[in-house]
């Protein structure tokens, strides 16, 4: 019996779940009557679970990305959001006749995710699409970006990062870091940074570029062939478990291999890290996130002159919470922090005596401090301490090194307080960082303070977060400034960072609940 | 795929690791039949993992040598079954203990000599067949786990249109890969 098309729509119906119960009573009255059709039930059951199968970004949970397109009017800018996705979908469509260039990839964004995309042509985005085209460029402001193509083939891209479409089988990624996962089928497609020509030759691969230093690959599958751009010809071959980094024509194999440190699947938000103020059975200090891929985090208490053998800890707000004497008593973390102008936000619980503040200490600090010279913007550092005027009033000061923010809300009282420092990348008309601080999940007023000369470029104040070792960087500490004098003396509780700038939502959910709960993706 | 092994193994109980295979072997052909019962709901991944956890705490009464995929296959109903009346949807779906008997022969025949991995592979050599945008709106569905309506929007097309194309592009990959497999055994 030749089974009719629309019998076979009415069972991939069945399949998907779009009849109601009448419509489901009929069908399978009909499948149970009938042999052939049992036999087309099952056999599209089969498909769709081999194409889920097939198909699937990751083993685990996919996240609720709650990415239903914004209402708002779209804003024709692009910003592209990650590399990945530009040179995967370049690979996977090749038409031969098309009246208009056919979609290369399509992709999906973490919740948090801001980006901008722009079409070749500078033609309008169209409202909710999540294709991405040859000549488009995205920038990836904040968050992380999934690429998808026809052929298997994907890509994370965390940002900031910015990406362009160049041709169906090259992109040009010329910030941020991308995984890459192609198939061996698809083999050949080309990844162009500022250094380097990134050849897939079947495998998994990752890239980091921008923020001052070499480009770099890594590979954790398969092989690359990488060569510097401008020579051709004069490539290698990396083999799993190897990395590369570059500096103009020279290629040196002498980086360590990082592929951990890469995401690899979609978050169901920003990256972040949380140090919760709780000890974990054996006595080491709880680090949770995924801030650096699947590399952990991990910390440790140095006891500076407190004579403590282990960090004393408290109730806190949630759980524990680490109790910091002021006598070089501090958490020493191996991790680098957030780098140059990429947003971020800090967020903590603090709980000070009166009395207890001092005057330009940390929190929560990380980058570098030349000795003596007090103007270098290369530090990130939210503190609680006396302010610099009248070393009078304990409120929040948030530095980037030379130029800071103060509150005005005095916060050694004895009861614990929620604090978040938020940093958008971006500069006010003012020239100065878009800096947001909240206490208590309300924004904080405050001014701001600098020292003589400030870095200006353009009227906009640099913020250059310095997080290279080799440039004197320290990692992030909690409780230490990056000087040796006035360590933190209070307690600190379910300490948060997070790679990107939370809203005002998220900073009173955080407040409220401890709890990491973010915007959908937003196009700028 | 199934187990049924033959004599030597006699009456005893499977040790560890003859059971850690047979489940291991048979997971595909449990979440098909679990999905068959259950179209369109989200849970069968959960049913399946409730399903395999019975199995693993009842491993000592399975017996080596016998049919492990109908004795799994009996719990898993068992588990739908627990599943639907904890959704208090007694009536949800009617297939009944006769329906659920012919879709596991069924399941069984389709896939007799023919493993997860050779229905893979004939899919990926029918995907490569796909028109371009055919190839990408059926990713894009699956990959992103989109519903219809948001790939509709995503690809520009109306509800119903977006429906249609992937209704014509599943049945156009349905009859591949049944070809490509049954010349694939013809060929054995």
């Amino acid at each position: 019996m030749s089974i009719s098309r629309e019998i076979e729509c009415q069972i991939q119906d069945l399949v998907d779940g779009h009849l109601d119960e009448d419509q489901q009573r009929v069908l399978i009255e009909r499948i149970a009557n009938d042999p052939e059709l049992t036999r087309l039930y099952v056999s599209h059951v089969g498909l769709d679970l081999t194409l889920s199968k097939s198909m699937r970004f990751s083993p685990a949970k996919l996240a609720d990305l709650r990415q239903t397109p914004p209402s708002q009017p779209q804003i024709v800018k692009a910003l592209l959001a990650s590399a990945a996705v530009v040179a995967l979908s370049l690979v996977v469509l090749r038409l031969i006749i098309v009246p208009d260039p056919p979609p290369l990839a399509t992709f999906r964004a973490s919740p948090g995710t801001v980006y901008q995309l722009q079409r070749a042509g500078d033609k309008a985005p169209e409202p909710g699409s999540l294709i991405l085209n040859e000549g488009d460029e995205m920038t990836l402001t904040q968050g992380v970006v999934e690429l998808g193509f026809g052929a298997g083939v994907r890509g994370i891209v965390e940002g900031p990062a910015k990406v362009v479409f160049e041709k169906k089988d090259r992109v040009r990624m010329t910030d941020g870091r991308a995984f890459f996962e192609v198939p061996a089928a698809e083999k050949g497609f080309k990844v162009i940074t500022g250094d380097l020509i990134v050849t897939d030759l079947g495998t998994e691969f990752a890239i980091k570029v921008g923020d001052g230093s070499p480009d770099e690959v890594h590979v954790i599958k398969g092989r690359v062939e990488v060569a510097p751009r401008g020579h051709a010809g004069s490539g290698k071959v990396l083999e799993a478990g190897h990395a590369l980094s570059s500096l103009g024509s020279d290629l040196t194999v002498t980086t360590p291999f990082k592929g951990s440190i890469f995401l690899k699947h979609l978050p169901d938000r920003l990256p972040y890290l949380h140090i919760p103020g709780d000890m974990s059975d054996d006595g080491s200090i709880v680090v949770i996130g995924d801030i650096q891929g699947e590399e952990p985090i991990k910390a440790r208490f140095l006891p500076g002159k407190s004579g403590s053998d282990a960090l004393p800890t408290v109730e806190g707000r949630f759980g524990s919470a680490f109790k910091l004497t002021g006598q070089g008593d501090h958490v020493l973390t191996d991790w680098a922090g957030i780098g140059q102008d990429d947003p971020r936000t800090v967020a903590f619980w603090v709980r000070m005596n009166p009395g207890e503040a001092t005057y330009d200490t940390a929190c929560v600090v990380w980058g570098h401090r030349p000795q003596g010279i007090e103007t270098v913007n290369r530090k990130w550092n939210v503190q609680v301490a006396l302010d610099r005027e009248t070393k009078s009033r304990c409120i929040v000061n948030t530095t980037f090194g030379g130029f800071w923010f103060e509150g005005t809300t005095s916060l050694d009282d004895g009861q614990w307080h929620h604090v978040a420092a938020v940093y958008t990348g971006q500069n006010l008309p003012s020239g100065m960082p878009d800096l947001r601080l909240f206490i208590d999940g309300k924004r904080e007023a405050g001014e701001w303070v600098w020292n003589e000369p400030i870095d200006r470029k353009e009227g906009n104040v640099r913020v250059r977060t310095e997080t290279r070792v080799e440039e004197g960087a320290e990692p992030l500490m909690i409780g230490k400034p990056l000087h040796d004098r006035n360590s933190f003396r209070g307690e600190l509780d379910e300490i948060y960072v997070i790679a990107g700038a939370l809203e005002t939502e998220a900073v009173q959910t955080l407040w409220q609940s401890n709890r990491l709960d973010l915007a959908k993706p937003r196009k700028d | 795929m199934d187990d049924s092994s033959t004599s030597e193994t006699g009456n005893r109980p499977a040790t560890n690791e003859e059971f850690a295979q047979l489940l291991a072997a048979n997971q595909d052909v449990l979440l098909w039949f679990i999905k068959a019962l259950l179209p369109g709901s989200p849970d069968v991944d959960d049913i399946l993992q409730n399903t395999n956890l019975v199995l693993w705490r009842k491993q000592e009464s399975f017996r080596a040598g016998t049919s492990f995929l109908k004795w799994a296959r009996a719990v898993a109903r068992w588990e739908v079954r627990a599943w639907l009346s904890k959704a208090r949807r007694h009536n949800w779906l009617v297939i009944n203990d006769e329906l659920a008997e012919a879709i596991a022969d069924t399941i069984e025949q389709e896939s007799r000599g023919v493993g997860a991995s050779a229905r893979l592979d004939a899919l990926a050599e029918c995907q490569r067949k796909l028109k371009p945008r055919d190839k990408l709106l059926v990713s894009y569905y699956y990959q992103m786990s989109k519903s219809l309506n948001e790939c509709a929007e995503a690809f520009e097309l109306s509800a119903n249109s977006m429906k249609s194309t992937l209704h014509r592009i599943r049945a156009a990959l349905r009859r591949c890969v049944e070809s490509r497999l049954a010349m694939n055994q013809a060929g054995k």
